[in-house]
């Protein structure tokens, strides 16, 4: 097979996306991961996956959408790679020297730390649903899970955050 | 916290992100390195395989000159269970038969090799080296490194590890994900070995002895780099030095299509991991090369059960993955690109072919003198199928599957329609109308599917999954014909390698036809079990028209508490109760979230039709169905919320 003329055009337009949007991919990552560094692998991880897509679907904000569908399957499913290489979890600590106030820390100690002891589904849900606003609806297709699915995910995970031992004095600013 | 609370702490928490630099080619170097690709080597499309010319792998017959290869006599036909040079410098491993890389890479025992204490200390001189990758017969989805030793420019090995920075390895923090750990074999004139491990996962380390270097990725191109250059300086060997186990490991090195010489297909069960294989015969490899040079286009790779080789002569491989229906293959070329390619009927059919005569197990045979194991015990189904009317026959068990049709259209004039669910999105198998559709009703089927348009290739499709529903359409003459709608990705509507879009919509107005079916002449029935692992009606239920019969479900879904799934049929005089008091009812507003968590007990009741209606049972007693995509919640009376609960705690 002969080298496409637009594969360099295909590779900096890739570059051009990540630098534009990679900030806010990461952030969802962070949340899923509870860790700097796991957010960049899982970000990085979906876009290999995704890379090949960026052509066909030729718009920054669909392809967009399809990395963050990548990111989360992709997290919710890495548990198996996990128990493959008899890995156990790390203690999840936030990350130092990012800026906020004392209680801003205490509070991202606490919920990242609750949010550490849900299993996996449970954590993507609610950080489709708490952090990136989606309806059911749109949480079941990134999930690929049935709507009831969802709704029974975000209970349990909702209700396991509020009977944590992390968030028992917890106090949310408005 | 309330939902708002929760809203606000979700993204309160979240810190700065750190600078995206990097993470572009950090994404293109993951592609690589899950290909096992080379960067630089272009391929050129061909529709011929290579001029037979013999030449032995042996590390020591490897030579410029192609005229002297070709007087070092012919091979015999490659035989997987005998590919082992005389020398032992490449081939199988031993034992297997199968090409997982040279045999350098592995002692003995058939283990991997393994730096040691013994090792030769890492100088220039080394006459030869052999770079291993990861698969082993432990390690059937790992990678296959070159199968011959580097004899030119090995001082460049040394000179690059060398050249790396050193890492202090207890202050480094590394990321815990695998992609590829590698070895390189270094071997001196007096024999003496050195080992060289790498990494390009992590913190890509590279070992030599006891220093730990960076740039495990960098040194893996610049190996493979190595042995590009000396290949290119050598004529490719046109016979296959063996084939590669099954399922298919990727390999390091990646052959053009003018470099195949061999093909082999693998068959098998993953969940088992008893694999067989079988190798094509020339022509078909021809015919499947054509197709692929025709066929192929740029696309992401589905699926990752690679049951497709095609083998260069320096002994690795093309590796194609075939998607879950087994109608297409992906594969990523030497230049990191991924393609997908849809075989024609012609070549899919041969394929289908050689598939088939692979033997599943290659298991030595069994001395009948030896002791038998006893099984193990066999774990109960959880897969335990719904009922299927007798149009439906087979499609939940795969029995059924589609193909294409006469004429890319459904024939007119069908005896009846039916409408199967196939397989569960959550939720259970959806639960098909149980009569089918007839006379006009059921060409009215037919021409809703024959309008359906093609989809468009640029479509980008979600890679989630979802149910499946056939249509089945029944002919006087006992053909039946399905069509299959996948409720998920691009919600197509397939038989066999054709597909046409609007699913959605096609679903809808089937639908459509079987509630005005109903509503004119409709015939009461009863469902027969089993009933709680139903999933929806794909005819919606309408609480308001009444039941006629119902279930206490038990332990619907493991929830790791123990409990064998229960069904157990209502009395008729709560049956009643329970339908008067929903067509009754007056419901709050609708839901999209369960206010309390769900139990994994429900009541499914039926209607005249033989429906199903799944009332889940929440904590706080109450009971909630999904009504569309939002869920209608009830409380029972009091009298009634006791018996059911004596029914489902029973």
């Amino acid at each position: 097979m002969t080298a496409t003329p637009g594969a360099t055009v295909t590779t900096l337009g890739f570059e051009r996306f990540v630098s534009d949007r990679g900030r806010r991919l990461w952030r969802a990552a962070w949340l899923l991961t509870g860790d700097s560094q796991h957010a960049e692998d899982l970000v990085q991880t979906a876009l290999a996956k995704c890379y090949g897509r960026y052509d066909a679907i030729g718009d920054d904000e669909g392809f967009e959408a399809y990395v963050r569908t990548a990111i989360y399957r992709t997290f919710v499913s890495w548990w198996r790679r996990m128990s493959w290489r008899n890995e156990s979890p790390t203690e999840v600590l936030p990350d130092a020297g990012s800026p906020g106030t004392g209680e801003a820390s205490t509070l991202r100690l606490d919920l990242v730390r609750a949010l550490e002891g849900l299993p996996r589904m449970q954590r993507a849900v609610l950080v489709l649903q708490y952090f990136e606003d989606r309806s059911i609806a749109d949480i079941a297709e990134q999930l690929g899970i049935a709507p009831g699915t969802v709704k029974a995910h975000s209970s349990r995970g909702r209700a396991a955050l509020r009977d944590s031992v992390h968030l028992a004095n917890l106090e949310v600013t408005p | 916290m309330t939902d708002d609370q929760f809203s606000k702490a979700f993204k309160q928490i979240v810190p700065d992100s750190p600078s995206p630099e990097g993470w572009a080619n950090g994404a293109l170097r993951k592609r690589r390195n899950r290909a096992g690709v080379v960067g630089g080597t272009v391929g050129v499309l061909a529709v011929a395989l290579a001029i037979p010319v013999a030449l032995n792998l042996s590390a020591s017959q490897l030579t410029a000159n192609p005229e002297e290869a070709q007087d070092a006599g012919a091979t015999s036909e490659p035989n997987p269970a005998e590919n082992v040079p005389e020398d032992s410098d490449g081939g199988s491993q031993p034992g297997t038969g199968d090409l997982l890389g040279a045999a350098a890479c592995f002692d003995e025992a058939g283990e991997r090799v393994q730096p040691s204490a013994g090792d030769a200390e890492l100088e220039p001189g080394a006459v030869r080296a052999w770079l291993c990758g990861d698969a082993s017969p432990n390690n059937p989805y790992g990678t296959v490194g070159p199968l011959e030793a580097l004899e030119q420019d090995v001082d460049q090995i040394v000179e690059f590890v060398e050249a790396q920075p050193e890492l202090n390895l207890a202050s480094i923090s590394c990321t815990m994900e695998y992609s590829l750990a590698y070895l390189v074999v270094l071997e001196y004139p007096d024999g003496s070995l050195a080992h060289v491990t790498g990494e390009t996962h992590g913190c890509e380390i590279v070992m030599a002895g006891e220093t730990a270097r960076s740039g495990g990725v960098e040194f893996l191109d610049h190996l493979t780099g190595l042995w590009s250059a000396q290949r290119d300086a050598l004529e490719a060997p046109d016979t296959a030095p063996g084939l590669p186990a099954c399922p298919v490991p990727g390999t390091m090195l990646v052959p053009g299509l003018d470099e195949i010489v061999a093909g082999a297909v693998c068959a098998g069960d993953p969940g088992s991991g008893q694999y067989g294989r079988a190798e094509l015969p020339p022509e078909d490899v021809a015919r499947v090369l054509d197709d692929i040079s025709g066929n192929a286009v740029e696309g992401e790779v589905q699926g990752w059960d690679a049951t497709l080789a095609l083998v260069g002569g320096w002994g690795d491989w093309l590796r194609l993955v075939s998607s879950e229906d087994a109608s297409s293959y992906g594969f990523v070329d030497a230049e990191g690109v991924s393609w997908t390619w849809t075989p024609t009927p012609e070549v899919a059919e041969l394929l289908a072919a050689a598939m088939a005569s692979v033997p599943v197990s290659n298991q030595p045979d069994v001395d009948p003198n030896e002791p038998v194991e006893p099984p193990l015990p066999v774990e109960p189904d959880p897969t335990v199928a719904i009922f299927e009317p007798a149009g439906c026959e087979g499609v939940q068990a795969g029995e059924l599957v589609t193909s294409d049709l006469p004429g890319g259209v459904v024939p007119d004039d069908p005896s009846a329609v039916w409408l199967c669910g196939k397989s569960p999105g959550g939720g259970g198998t959806p639960a098909g109308p149980l009569e089918p559709l007839t006379d006009a009703a059921a060409q009215s089927a037919v021409d809703l599917y024959n309008a359906l348009p093609e989809p468009d290739p640029n479509q980008a499709c979600t890679d989630d999954l979802g149910p499946s529903y056939f249509v089945v359409h029944a002919y006087a003459d006992g053909t039946r014909l399905p069509v299959e709608f996948q409720d998920y990705g691009c919600h197509v509507v397939a038989a066999g390698a054709e597909l046409r879009t609007g699913g959605e919509a096609y679903l809808d107005q089937l639908v459509g036809l079987w509630t005005e079916l109903r509503a004119a002449s409709g015939v009461p029935a009863e469902r027969p079990a089993p009933l709680c692992i139903a999933g929806p009606a794909m005819v919606p239920v309408d609480p308001a028209q009444g039941f006629t019969a119902g279930f206490a479900c038990t332990n619907l879904w493991d929830d790791g508490q123990g409990g064998e799934p229960g069904e157990e049929q209502l009395s008729p005089e709560l049956v009643q109760s329970l339908s008067d008091l929903l067509a009754a009812g007056s419901y709050p507003l609708p839901t999209e979230t369960f206010s309390v968590a769900p139990t994994n007990d429900a009541v499914v009741v039926l209607n005249q039709f033989g429906d199903p209606l799944q009332l889940m049972r929440l904590e706080d007693g109450t009971y909630q169905w999904l009504a569309g995509e939002q869920y209608m919640a009830w409380q029972p009376p009091s009298a009634v919320a006791v018996e059911l609960d004596e029914l489902l705690s029973a």
